[in-house]
């Protein structure tokens, strides 16, 4: 893998928002076993690689994640920063147990929350856009967020009516 | 045309496949290895097409396709459906050729895409193919193994019981 061409302030942005979350992903009190965890960061990055694969290949290419259009270094590190907010996302829609509208409702902010994110992502020069328009990422949002906590849902289901077969 | 018909075809009934066979494997284990293995190809591939040339990808967008649907459809299922298979069988033997015939099939899968000039080898031979999936097979053998183990420490499954979701 390619390391940046300059070290600068995309780097510096990943390493600063990284070490931000995962410290306070770190500090907040243990909610998940570790393989609903281990399935919850894994589905994060792995969709997120999925999107990006697609949508910024040398297929259609709509937008580079880092300096170039190759698969960096730092590129792979990013995948590492939707870790946190997928857990921060299903953390506290556990937690504060939200049904109904208000689901509806953390839904649609966090979903804007995404895109604010993005912006502040390509403010940083961590995305480029090309052919890609900051607004088009909000309908992803609002599909990957709900599928996030569709998949959570499943894989607790699935953890917690476990019958063993002899 | 033809040919992207026809690796359609082949992606809709190893879907079918796999939805149908019989889970050897947890669930949750099931989708450790997906995530696993989609976020694994995903990389591997644009490593090899995107920087260091060493696979050149055809330009027509038929045949694009047609890799997309291998590398997120049709080698992450071929692999969870071999180790679904393969953890059945006890006789070391059996496993061993299981896994031989599982390398041969993957690759012929390749090698059927690079007749069609949807991958074209640059700077790449067969032999680093093979041993890619052959160790690919063996690393995913093992994660699952390690995932297996931290589910069994969560009381998830007893030993290497098979088990279904009510």
């Amino acid at each position: 893998m390619p390391l940046p061409k300059s070290f600068d302030q995309n780097e510096l942005f990943l390493i600063i928002t990284l070490s931000i979350t995962i410290t306070f992903m770190s500090i907040l009190p243990r909610r998940f076993p570790l393989s609903i965890s281990i399935l919850l960061c894994m589905f994060a990055s792995t969709v997120a690689r999925i999107c990006d694969h697609i949508l910024a290949g040398q297929t259609l290419d709509l937008y580079d994640v880092m300096d170039t259009n190759k698969y960096e270094l730092f590129d792979f590190i990013s995948y590492f920063l939707y870790i946190p907010f997928a857990y921060f996302f299903v953390y506290f829609y556990d937690k504060w147990k939200i049904k109904g509208f208000y689901l509806f409702l953390y839904i649609v902010i966090s979903s804007f929350g995404g895109v604010a994110f993005e912006w502040l992502s390509h403010y940083f020069h961590v995305i480029e856009y090309k052919w890609w328009k900051l607004y088009y990422s909000l309908p992803v949002y609002l599909i990957v967020q709900p599928a996030t906590l569709i998949f959570y849902e499943f894989i607790n289901k699935a953890k917690k009516y476990t019958v063993l077969v002899e | 045309m033809m040919k992207l018909v026809t690796f359609v075809v082949i992606t809709i009934l190893l879907i079918l496949f796999i939805f149908f066979l019989k889970k050897s494997l947890h669930i949750l284990d099931n989708i450790f290895i997906i995530l696993f293995l989609e976020y694994f190809f995903t990389n591997y591939y644009a490593i090899l097409s995107t920087n260091t040339n060493v696979w050149g990808l055809s330009n027509t967008k038929e045949l694009l396709i047609i890799f997309r649907l291998l590398e997120v459809f049709v080698m992450p299922l071929m692999i969870l459906g071999y180790l679904n298979i393969v953890t059945l069988m006890s006789d070391f033997k059996k496993r061993l050729l299981f896994s031989i015939f599982n390398v041969v099939i993957l690759y012929s899968i390749e090698y059927l895409l690079v007749q069609w000039k949807v991958i074209i080898y640059n700077d790449w031979s067969i032999w680093k193919s093979i041993l890619v999936i052959t160790i690919l097979l063996f690393v995913s053998t093992l994660l699952h193994k390690g995932f297996n183990r931290i589910t069994k420490r969560e009381e998830i499954l007893e030993d290497n019981a098979p088990s279904k979701i009510i």
